[in-house]
């Protein structure tokens, strides 16, 4: 009738992995047994290969396969038109999986140092970051919703920004050296990540240390002096306990952000070396021919 | 010796001075009297700056006077030019106090005692020399003002704003960053004032900026303040400036002296007036606001017109070629008068308006002949218009699964209004029944005559009433037998939020909700538990019904402003023991809806569990206002890998400007509302569009027409949910392929893409069209690579929710 009703006959938030019951899983299980069946029942003279008649044929199914999963890149910036994108990352993802066997069989399971081999090499590194990928894409949004609990972006840097003003204005009331550290403590920039903290984590867990120490030197440099009475080492004890925790949040928000999104870093880059390697492996073979 | 003139012009506004101009263009001897010391005194003492507007907009300008929306000062100097270049004869400081009819001309006499003689006499006096005035003791008191000037005049005062009108509500938020405020209202709430006053001063009031009292009125005036009266007793008010704003009136004892007629005792009554604006005394004419046309144009078109005719060269009214227009298709050849007296005599509807109400109206029509057979709506389309059969019959299709079961509707009644007025798709197809002319007039003209002509709302209530409660009840039976049914109904109005049924009730009522929406809920362990979501055209409340004595089992709340339909029990029992028929359809009707509601709550009854989850989902998107929307942006965020390819979609699709913002968005039970046009069953944003230029297209999606948009903002204000933007839409160039791909993984950031092109930049309103600009496919939704994205009508993701989500 109109879209509007259409609307509804649309999968309702059904995960990519599951695109219409699994369509093109079944469909790449299918292609990739046929391709190992084919492998099993040939009788090359020498060693299987990539140069017998079954090696030629996979070589090319795998060759149109990898150009096909790189037209994802382009097509997934093409806006508009009844397409859904959703299928066709589903697709994506199972061929890209048969792929890696149809490629190994391809090449009889050997590898040597010559650019073939690169070639297979490469191919096997997009796989698995893609493998990687599409665990993101299915472990990390949940995990990201829970940690943010409704929050913004926006609303969580406006959060630190108050906290931050409050430490400091509640810092002003004791002495210099802790003044300075819980100044130091709050310093601009301490919420600013750099992809080192991706694999090791490691700025952040030295903000972390900070924050921790900090916490620790106010209460028991307070403790020593009689002049200060709980009633007023609290509040700023409070307050940047509520920092270092929603540090943490922030901290675990960008990191399953980044991991969500960042592995393209590598599978694109690597997508592109492996075509010029296919292009290489491709005019080699039949030069030697 | 008295002066004589041809033309006398009292009133020297846009009206006046059109008038006067055009006869000093065709050489008539003429006098313009004014009676302050400057020209056109109402838009002199508008507030400073103020932008005045031109319209309506499809209304050519006649005569002398240029004039096209801007600021007060810029139209006021080129008014003072037109009065100067055409040599006007104006005479300032001239109240005139008496107009005589003498044998065959008037006599005028000032207050200064002097008098002039004419043979026609034009008044163009508008209501504003005639503001109300307060009348309690101390009025006369000299901080007691009747309008503000420069609200930039006042810092740090106490303020009272007696009246909550227009006039009152914005100068009260002109006044209330710099000063203390508080509104006396006389109504119980703001709906008098167009919506986007009322929402201001709402948020004024919430926030603390405006104090209001509703419900109350002023008692008397004092040095220091003003004593009010209110529902909890009287209040003193200090204040040192008092505005009141209380709306003008007809100078009637002044138009009654001068012999002129009033049609009833209303003291806002106009005088009568022929289609050549004469009143009941031949030569004394009126036009602008003081014979209902309150708009600049009109006035000025209608003085050059009126002066026009008198020279000897007439000329058709500004909008002759507009209705000629709309009367060519369905009357070609056949005069805009003559089409005019039709409607009136066919169209019921059409019949109690004024000439002026009627040519304005049919401005919106459009006027169409069906042949037998033809298709005038279908079923599922989207609404937007009434359509009145001055000739012929249709039959109405209310279930295609038997299309032999019609609705015969005849000559002189009307279809749609169902649709039109709860903003709802259609609910029947409708055709020619035979070689019929029909009448379609749109949802804003609709509007517009409700609020101005009463028998117009009522006949729309009283036809709406009957027709929802034959579909509802006993759609297969004649409506005769309804009668005493209907006649037991009555049309109540529930705010959003109002509860309609409380739970452990017991009283024996059924109700239909006619528009607006509600939801069922039961208190569980201190929460409210939403089992159900009713649109409009349910049926509720018929438990309660079919047992005297049984408690309402749930609490019925309008999640948005609804109109609901209150039949009382017992009519409907005596009527249906009578015919045994009818009972047999009500009963499948309320069965029908009792499998329905049953069926939701032992799926929801739980509130823990995936039921319980799917509970507070729809809580919260009835929370945001879901409710009301006709198809909604939702997003899983237990899948969405905020990649923003939906928005990235959007800029693509709409010259790249994303209509949608996820960071914006609201987002609680892992589902984020991003913030994105719900295109509303009554939309907000349509009410108050000077240019009309967002409509409802016949698929359903709210659009906004980008050519007539003037960027005046008032759509953006309007809308509760924020979802339009104003945006400088000058050329954008998509930044290249490199910067894009870095972009997705952010090591680039695009820079802002604008194309300086030198022009200057104009604002415009933009907001989601469903992509009906481009392709009609929602570009967001299919751009989604991991199906987090839904667009969505409400009742069906409810329906999901309930059953689909947890098979």
């Amino acid at each position: 009738m109109t879209r509007f009703s259409s609307a509804a006959a649309l999968p309702i938030h059904r995960s990519f992995l599951v695109w219409r019951n699994g369509i093109y899983a079944k469909a790449a299980l299918l292609l990739t047994a046929s391709c190992i069946l084919l492998y099993a029942l040939q009788h090359p003279t020498g060693p299987a290969n990539g140069g017998t008649a079954v090696g030629y044929f996979l070589g090319t199914l795998a060759a149109i396969l990898v150009l096909w999963l790189a037209w994802f890149g382009i097509r997934r910036r093409r806006y508009g038109g009844a397409g859904q994108l959703e299928g066709l990352l589903s697709a994506h993802v199972y061929f890209g999986i048969a792929l890696m066997i149809v490629a190994t069989l391809h090449a009889g399971f050997r590898l040597h140092w010559n650019v073939h081999s690169l070639t297979l090499v490469l191919l096997s590194l997009v796989v698995a970051s893609g493998m990687f990928g599409s665990y993101a894409f299915w472990r990390y949004p949940q995990l990201m919703t829970q940690n943010r609990a409704s929050a913004t972006l926006t609303s969580m840097t406006a959060e630190l920004a108050t906290l931050d003003l409050r430490c400091r204005q509640l810092a002003l009331l004791f002495p210099d050296d802790i003044m300075s550290l819980v100044h130091e403590t709050v310093a601009p920039g301490t919420a600013h990540f750099g992809m080192a903290d991706l694999v090791w984590g490691r700025r952040h867990n030295q903000v972390h240390r900070n924050n921790l120490a900090a916490i620790a030197r106010v209460q028991t440099q307070l403790a020593d002096r009689q002049a200060a009475t709980p009633s007023e080492v609290l509040p700023l004890v409070q307050s940047l306990t509520q920092r270092l925790i929603l540090m943490e949040r922030m901290y675990r928000d960008w990191r399953y952000r980044a991991l969500m999104l960042q592995w393209r870093a590598i599978h694109v880059p690597l997508t592109i070396g492996l075509i010029v390697a296919l292009a290489i492996h491709v005019i080699v073979v039949f030069y030697d021919w | 010796m008295t002066p004589q003139f041809s033309i006398a012009i009292v009133g020297s506004g846009p009206g006046g001075l059109s008038a006067a101009a055009t006869a000093a263009r065709y050489g008539l001897s003429h006098v313009l009297l004014e009676r302050t010391d400057h020209l056109c005194d109402t838009v002199y003492r508008y507030q400073k700056g103020k932008k005045v507007m031109a319209h309506p907009m499809r209304l050519p300008l006649l005569g002398e006077m240029p004039f096209e929306q801007g600021a007060r000062e810029t139209i006021l100097a080129n008014w003072q030019r037109v009065a100067v270049e055409h040599a006007v004869n104006v005479r300032l400081a001239s109240e005139v106090n008496s107009i005589a009819k003498t044998d065959d001309d008037f006599t005028v006499t000032m207050a200064d005692g002097a008098a002039i003689s004419a043979a026609h006499v034009i008044l163009a006096i508008g209501l504003q020399g005639n503001i109300r005035r307060l009348t309690v003791p101390g009025a006369e008191k000299p901080h007691v003002k009747y309008q503000l000037d420069d609200p930039d005049d006042y810092r740090d005062k106490r303020i009272v704003v007696i009246g909550a009108g227009d006039a009152g509500l914005e100068n009260a938020l002109a006044l209330c960053g710099n000063n203390d405020v508080s509104v006396v209202n006389r109504q119980p709430d703001l709906s008098r004032a167009k919506p986007a006053n009322v929402s201001d001063t709402d948020r004024a009031i919430r926030s603390g900026r405006i104090r209001a009292f509703h419900n109350a009125s002023p008692l008397r005036i004092d040095d220091e303040g003003v004593t009010i009266d209110t529902p909890n007793g009287e209040v003193r008010l200090p204040a040192d400036i008092i505005i009141a704003r209380l709306g003008a009136i007809p100078p009637r004892k002044f138009l009654e002296s001068c012999g002129i007629k009033f049609p009833s005792k209303d003291p806002a009554a106009i005088p009568e007036l022929s289609e050549s604006y004469e009143s009941n005394v031949p030569g004394l004419y009126i036009i602008g606001a003081l014979g209902g046309y309150t708009l600049i144009k009109q006035a000025i078109n209608q003085g050059h017109e009126l002066v026009r005719r008198l020279a000897g060269d007439p000329t058709p009214p500004a909008d002759a070629p507009l209705l000629q227009n709309v009367c060519a298709d369905a009357f070609p050849g056949k005069p805009v008068n003559l089409v005019l007296q039709y409607l009136r005599d066919h169209v019921p509807i059409l019949a109690g308006l004024t000439s002026l109400q009627l040519r304005e109206t049919l401005l919106d029509c459009t006027l169409a002949r069906f042949g037998k057979g033809d298709t005038v709506f279908s079923r599922g389309d989207y609404t937007s218009s009434l359509w009145n059969i001055a000739e012929g019959a249709v039959s109405v299709e209310l279930d295609p699964a038997r299309p032999d079961n019609v609705i015969e509707v005849g000559a002189g009644e009307f279809v749609g209004e169902l649709g039109l007025l709860s903003g709802r798709r259609r609910n029947a197809t409708v055709t020619a029944a035979a070689p019929s002319i029909m009448v379609e007039i749109p949802l804003r003209a609709v509007r517009r005559l409700q609020t101005s002509v009463a028998e117009v709302q009522q006949e729309l209530d009283r036809v709406a009433v009957r027709r929802l409660i034959h579909t509802t009840l006993g759609p297969d039976r004649p409506i005769a037998e309804l009668e005493d049914i209907i006649a037991g109904a009555t049309l109540r109005t529930y705010r959003a939020g109002a509860c309609i049924i409380k739970e452990g009730e017991t009283i024996a009522a059924l109700y239909i909700l006619r528009s607006g929406s509600a939801t069922v809920a039961r208190s569980e362990a201190g929460r409210e538990n939403v089992l159900n979501f009713l649109g409009a055209g349910s049926l509720f409340g018929e438990r309660g019904f079919l047992d005297d004595h049984a408690v309402r089992a749930a609490t019925i709340t309008a999640t948005v402003a609804s109109d609901v339909i209150c039949i009382d029990a017992a009519p409907v029992r005596d009527t249906l023991a009578r015919t045994p028929a009818l009972r047999a359809a009500f009963s499948r009707a309320v069965q029908t809806q009792l499998a329905q509601s049953l069926r939701a709550t032992v799926t929801q009854t739980q509130s823990t569990g995936p039921a319980g989850k799917a509970a507070a989902i729809s809580d919260f998107l009835l929370s945001k206002g879901v409710g009301e929307a006709t198809n909604v942006f939702i997003i899983d965020e237990t899948i969405c890998t905020r990649c923003g390819n939906c928005e990235q979609a959007c800029a693509a699709t709409h010259g790249g400007i994303s209509r949608v913002s996820r960071e914006l968005g609201a987002s609680a039970e892992q589902i984020l509302i991003p913030l994105a046009c719900r295109h509303c069953e009554t939309p907000h944003c349509m009410a108050n569009c000077p240019v009309d230029a967002i409509s409802r297209t016949p698929t359903g999606e709210v659009i906004i027409n980008q050519q007539t948009c003037i960027g005046c903002e008032k759509c953006a204000e309007d809308c509760p949910y924020d979802v339009i933007s104003m945006v400088d839409i000058g050329a954008r160039k998509r930044p290249n392929w490199l910067v894009r791909m870095l972009a997705t993984v952010g090591l680039a950031r695009p820079a802002d893409a604008r194309i300086d092109t030198g022009a200057e930049h104009e604002k415009k309103a933009l907001k989601c069209d469903l992509c009906s600009s481009a392709g009609g496919i929602p570009a967001c939704v299919t751009a989604c690579p991991t199906g987090a994205a839904v667009r969505i009508a409400p009742e069906a993701y409810m329906t999901w929710l309930r059953e689909g989500s947890n098979p």
